[in-house]
């Protein structure tokens, strides 16, 4: 069994910059981040507001693409792949909680967690199935009938949180997943992240919260769009096998 | 499976903004209704003129005589005025024996008459006719036998009558045992013809009157008991008329030659007679007219057709793209959730094509109600064929790909991050 530091790189960041406005008057937010995680790793994002954590979050997500430096997924570098190849890395490989959810507002919660698999092609009574099972898990199981609006903001959380769990990626990554959580329910959300990481997910999360960062095994701190510090606990939580090998990424069946 | 998904969704959004969808659709549904009734008014109009052609006889010209206006002042001057025209047996003769292309000429001496059964009377229309006429157009007894040759040449007393003669008469017996008198001879009836429904325009080319009662017997036996000439009793005096023949059915060898010979007809009539009392009616001019029409038709159609596409597609492009404006955060979330631009694509032109579609479908119904209407308030067989429906049906699904495609390419070229932040 292959300790962290043998495994392969998943996300290898190099020098990665971006900055909003205009090229006469840019507003550099990301200023030169270097970050290697590798896979089946367990970090936690942390910095004060403003600092351009969810910026470098939607670049790692394949939402965003970064000003300059590269970023390799897997080994590929990112600014080569076509955008059909991309919508298929955010579909297959990337679960993506989002700060504000984002929730198809029309759409029921089941329909919301369905989507990932729907753009994956899979039949609807196999989704159908697989989505009420997270649901229940993540303690929704009385609303996957209900339109985001008539969810309170924590249920939404946890919408978006099974959405990002419905295909199965080998990488979470999660804006505040438990930000509008109160401590029991944000538990069992942390919880079921440490049973995916113990199963081998790669997850990636921005947390405020100090006692989530404490449980993560590694910590990376963010200020002003640099990584001031980067540590990691001698002794990860579980020792387990890698879900992917790297080169995967580059040839997912579509 | 993915199809039938995005179908439903779409019928799901359109659902969502009822009024909106509705009010988008209009210009389609106007659209198809019109193009789907002008068609089938169309073919309407076409399976009339086919059915009024065949009755008549495609290859058949008939000529009927026609009581010259000019003569009405001259009537008025003496009572000994006998009034002569028509057609001649001369003109029969000329027709028959000079023109190449005629396989028949078929006279018809026309008299109106009361019909006597026993004591009751009805005035009917009697038609000396040769044993061809009744074949030639059609006319076959839906009871006993029709005239023959047999009957002419022996000058039988035998008729053939039309089932509505009986009816008049208030006749329930065997009308093959019935005789009828006719001034003061009695016709045996041998044949009962079928109540023909005519078209309005047949009636007067056949010169059937729809009052009249026709009464058919043997041409030889007509003019032999009747004679040509007619004296009627008008508010106390006489008119007298002299017409040789009422009309004249000829049929032509082949449908090439029936303009032809419809032009030699015309010519002989003309040398033959100062004034016009005849009348010429060729049945394959009236395709020729209906196709003039149809040329026209086709001219106009595919404007309508256009125009409606167009306008129902303009009113569709701007709410599509209002729309697409309005869900920018949900085409943003999908892009993110693993959509590619063809999936988002896809969706979008579903949804146009299910709006424009569901247009067609109300514009049919409303087409539909449209060619009830017609039937119902006029007189025009407006008839729904398969095609007008593919039709209108195609076209409102083109007008959806045409102007749906558009803004759902710009929905899908939407960049994912910028989408996702809109608000
Ligand atoms: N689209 C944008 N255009 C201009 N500036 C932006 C844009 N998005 C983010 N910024 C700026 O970049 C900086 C970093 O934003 P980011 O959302 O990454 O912060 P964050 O670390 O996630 O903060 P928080 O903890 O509050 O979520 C902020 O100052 C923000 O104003
Ligand atoms: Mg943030």
């Amino acid at each position: 069994m292959p300790s962290p530091d043998m495994r392969k790189p998943i996300l290898e960041l190099e020098g990665i910059t971006k900055s909003y406005g205009t090229a006469a008057n840019p507003l550099p937010v990301l200023k030169g981040i270097d970050l290697m995680v590798r896979d089946g790793e367990y970090c936690a994002i942390i910095g004060p507001s403003g600092s351009g954590k969810s910026t470098l979050l939607n670049i790692i997500g394949a939402l965003d693409r970064p000003t300059t430096g590269t970023y390799r997924l897997a080994g590929r570098d990112v600014s080569t792949m076509p955008d059909d190849e991309l919508s298929r890395v955010r579909n297959t490989r990337i679960g993506f909680v989002f700060q504000s959810f984002h929730l198809i507002t029309h759409l029921t919660v089941l329909e919301n967690v369905e989507m990932p698999l729907f753009y994956a092609r899979q039949p609807k009574a196999a989704r159908r199935k697989r989505c009420l099972d997270l649901i229940e898990r993540v303690g929704l199981g009385h609303r996957p009938g209900h339109l985001p609006s008539e969810l309170s903001g924590g249920e939404r959380q946890r919408a978006a949180v099974a959405r990002a769990l419905a295909g199965d990626p080998a990488m979470i990554l999660a804006d505040e997943p438990t930000g509008n959580l109160d401590s029991k329910t944000s538990d069992e959300i942390m919880r079921l992240f440490l049973d995916l990481h113990a199963g081998g997910t790669t997850i990636v999360l921005i947390t405020h919260d100090p006692e989530i960062a404490r449980v993560a095994p590694r910590r990376v701190l963010l200020r002003d769009g640099l990584v001031v510090s980067d540590e990691r606990e001698s002794t990860p939580a579980k020792p387990r096998e890698p879900r992917i090998v790297p080169s995967e990424v580059a040839d997912v069946p579509g | 499976m993915f199809l039938g998904e995005l179908v439903f969704e779409a019928l799901r959004n359109l659902a969502r903004h009822k009024l909106r969808s509705f009010l988008t659709a209009l210009g389609i549904i106007f659209g198809v209704a019109s193009v789907m009734s002008m068609m089938s008014a169309g073919e309407g109009a076409r399976q009339a003129i086919l059915e009024q052609i065949n009755q008549l006889g495609i290859r058949n010209i008939i000529v009927n005589a026609k009581k010259p206006p000019a003569e009405q002042n001259a009537e008025d001057e003496g009572s000994g005025f006998q009034l002569a025209y028509g057609i001649t047996f001369k003109d029969a003769a000329q027709i028959a024996e000079t023109l190449p292309f005629i396989d028949s000429v078929l006279p018809v001496h026309d008299k109106d008459r009361w019909i006597w059964f026993k004591s009751r009377r009805v005035e009917a229309k009697v038609r000396a006719v040769t044993d061809d006429y009744l074949p030639t157009l059609k006319l076959f007894p839906i009871l006993g036998r029709t005239l023959t040759a047999e009957d002419s040449l022996e000058r039988r007393r035998v008729c053939v009558v039309r089932r509505r003669l009986l009816n008049e008469a208030r006749y329930l017996g065997d009308p093959l045992k019935l005789r009828l008198k006719v001034d003061t001879d009695y016709y045996q009836v041998v044949g009962v013809l079928p109540d023909f429904e005519f078209q309005s325009p047949n009636k007067a080319a056949l010169g059937i009157d729809d009052r009249a009662l026709e009464v058919y017997i043997p041409f030889d036996t007509g003019i032999d008991r009747m004679g040509i000439e007619t004296v009627t009793s008008r508010s106390g005096s006489f008119e007298a008329s002299r017409v040789e023949l009422h009309q004249l059915i000829c049929t032509v060898n082949t449908e090439e030659n029936v303009l032809h010979a419809a032009r030699g007809i015309k010519t002989i009539l003309e040398s033959f007679h100062d004034k016009k009392d005849y009348e010429v009616t060729v049945p394959l001019e009236l395709l020729e007219s209906r196709q003039k029409t149809q040329k026209v038709f086709n001219i106009v159609l595919p404007i309508v057709a256009g125009i409606s596409l167009l306008v129902g597609g303009i009113g569709i492009l701007n709410i599509m793209l209002a729309t697409i404006t309005e869900r920018t955060r949900e085409i943003g979330i999908r892009r993110a959730l693993g959509a590619t631009g063809a999936d988002i694509t896809s969706q979008f032109l579903i949804e146009t094509v299910t709006l424009s579609t569901v247009g067609g479908l109300l514009g049919l119904a409303l087409g539909g109600a449209g060619v009830v209407a017609l039937r119902h308030f006029t007189d025009w067989d407006a008839v729904v064929t398969p095609e007008s429906v593919a039709l209108s049906l195609g076209i409102s699904c083109l007008t959806g790909v045409a102007f749906g495609l558009y803004p759902a390419r710009r929905a899908a070229q939407m960049d994912p991050i910028e989408a996702l932040r809109h608000e």
